[in-house]
């Protein structure tokens, strides 16, 4: 073993770039979910916890500074994939890229899988985690909107009510701070067709859900993420209608479906009126998309 | 825990204990607390892939990882790469071959992120190469050098 000990370390603290902003922290590495909870309890705002680290530490260079760290990497009920009775749960510290080659994910959720192996990078599905992307609150993040149209629940620490995704998602960051501690998210298994096209990311994100009524096309509801936009979900206000007139009369259903999105009073720099026409184009497409599918 | 955290690992394969301050991250670590200098610091947000390292035989980030969290990892730099100061790993002479180094500064991260590939995908396709790579930023734009050094390396 080579002994390297730094001669002081806290007196010395890297120096490089944004890195002196980087305050010195306290730091907890609970075993358990109940320990988790009770040390954000107790420093409340002062802590904050730690997953991947990617949003955290790029945080802390902007000045951010809780004078208490709570790591979750070794909390191993925070991680993992599970098979349930008619859904599955996935543990929030889970990396991206453990979910996207986790064999149920990728049997049972393979619309999940997919959308998951492109996310980010390579760099970021190997140290980012599905609730740390969540939680960051980042309008142009792309996990929410495909949680949304999986109809996904995150379910915090015990006690607390699972929250639907498809609620606001300013619903998130206005939980107090003992209970930001997400645990798990669980997605129902049901027969659906879930499109998308983040080809324009993070600009905009669209994530549709589509079901069958025998011959009719049920269009279920768009996701919408969209940088500095927070991720919305969409209902569609249609009827179930046939397969050839959703090919038929797809751009006309999303321009109806994509009024309904609650920019117009977003914040300044926006054009919400490109991205209402970008997102109806998008939408148009996935429905012709459905349509056509058997 | 406040003050410094003992921390124990291996580091290119030698075994390593030392001692970090909580807020320290793995590049500062590696650079100025071992002098491993071939780990680069460049957009400082996780972004361009310089400071790229394995931990664990996975690319990650070490601008954006605390060094406390590599504790009893196995940590590759670029250093460990070479299987002799003589020698260069057969991606080294690859992107050699290819001219893809220009100013090199990315080539510590592109290296260990093809590492990481050929290491998951021992025959990757262009795609998966195009998926791997474009992790990583090249200011001089040597992207093609790399694509095809790394596809002549698949090739049987």
């Amino acid at each position: 073993v080579t002994a390297v000990l730094a001669t002081d370390p806290v007196a010395a603290p890297a120096i490089h770039r944004s890195h002196w902003l980087i305050p010195p922290f306290t730091l907890h590495r609970p075993s358990s979910i109940g320990d988790t909870a009770r040390l954000l309890a107790e420093y409340g705002d002062a802590a904050a916890p730690l997953a991947g680290g990617i949003d955290f530490t790029n945080r802390l260079k902007t000045g951010f500074g809780p004078q208490h760290v709570v790591a979750l990497s070794g909390i191993a009920a925070l991680r993992g994939v599970g098979l349930r009775e008619g859904y599955v749960e996935i543990g929030a510290a889970a990396t991206h890229r453990e979910i996207a080659s986790d064999p149920i994910v990728r049997e049972h959720l393979p619309e999940l899988a997919a959308y998951i192996a492109g996310l980010g990078n390579v760099r970021i599905r190997a140290q980012g985690t599905i609730g740390g992307n969540v939680m960051a609150g980042e309008p142009g993040y792309e996990i929410l909107p495909i949680l949304m149209a999986l109809d996904a629940e995150l379910h915090f620490v015990e006690g607390s009510e699972a929250l639907p995704c498809r609620l606001d998602a300013r619903a998130l960051t206005a939980l107090p701070v003992a209970s930001r501690l997400l645990c798990h998210i669980t997605i129902p298994l049901r027969p659906r067709t879930i499109l998308w096209d983040r080809s324009l990311r993070p600009m905009i994100t669209m994530v549709a859900a589509f079901t069958r009524e025998g011959e009719r096309l049920v269009a279920m509801g768009t996701a919408l993420g969209a940088s500095p936009i927070r991720p919305a979900w969409l209902p569609n206000p249609s009827a179930p209608i046939s397969s050839e007139a959703a090919r038929r009369d797809a751009a006309i259903l999303a321009r109806a479906w994509i009024a309904a999105w609650p920019i117009a009073g977003a914040a300044s720099g926006e054009t919400p009126s490109w991205h209402r026409r970008v997102a109806a184009v998008l939408l148009a497409r996935a429905i012709a998309r459905a349509a056509a599918s058997p | 825990m406040t003050g410094a955290l003992k921390i124990e690992l291996t580091v290119n394969g030698a075994a390593i204990a030392a001692e970090v301050p909580s807020h320290l991250l793995l590049v500062d670590f590696l650079r100025d607390q071992l002098g491993l200098l071939g780990t680069k610091l460049g957009c400082d947000q996780g972004a361009c892939g310089a400071c790229t390292v394995l931990v664990d035989g996975r690319p990650i980030t070490s601008c954006l990882t605390f060094a406390f969290a590599v504790d009893g990892s196995a940590v590759t730099t670029i250093e460990g790469v070479a299987p002799s100061a003589a020698e260069l790993d057969r991606i080294q002479e690859a992107f050699r071959l290819a001219n893809a180094p220009q100013c090199g500064f990315c080539m510590p991260g592109m290296v260990l992120l093809a590492k990481a590939l050929l290491s998951e995908q021992p025959k990757p396709d262009p795609a998966q190469v195009e998926s791997w790579m474009s992790a990583n930023i090249c200011r001089c734009t040597g992207y093609q050098a790399l694509r095809r050094a790394l596809l002549a390396l698949a090739a049987p």
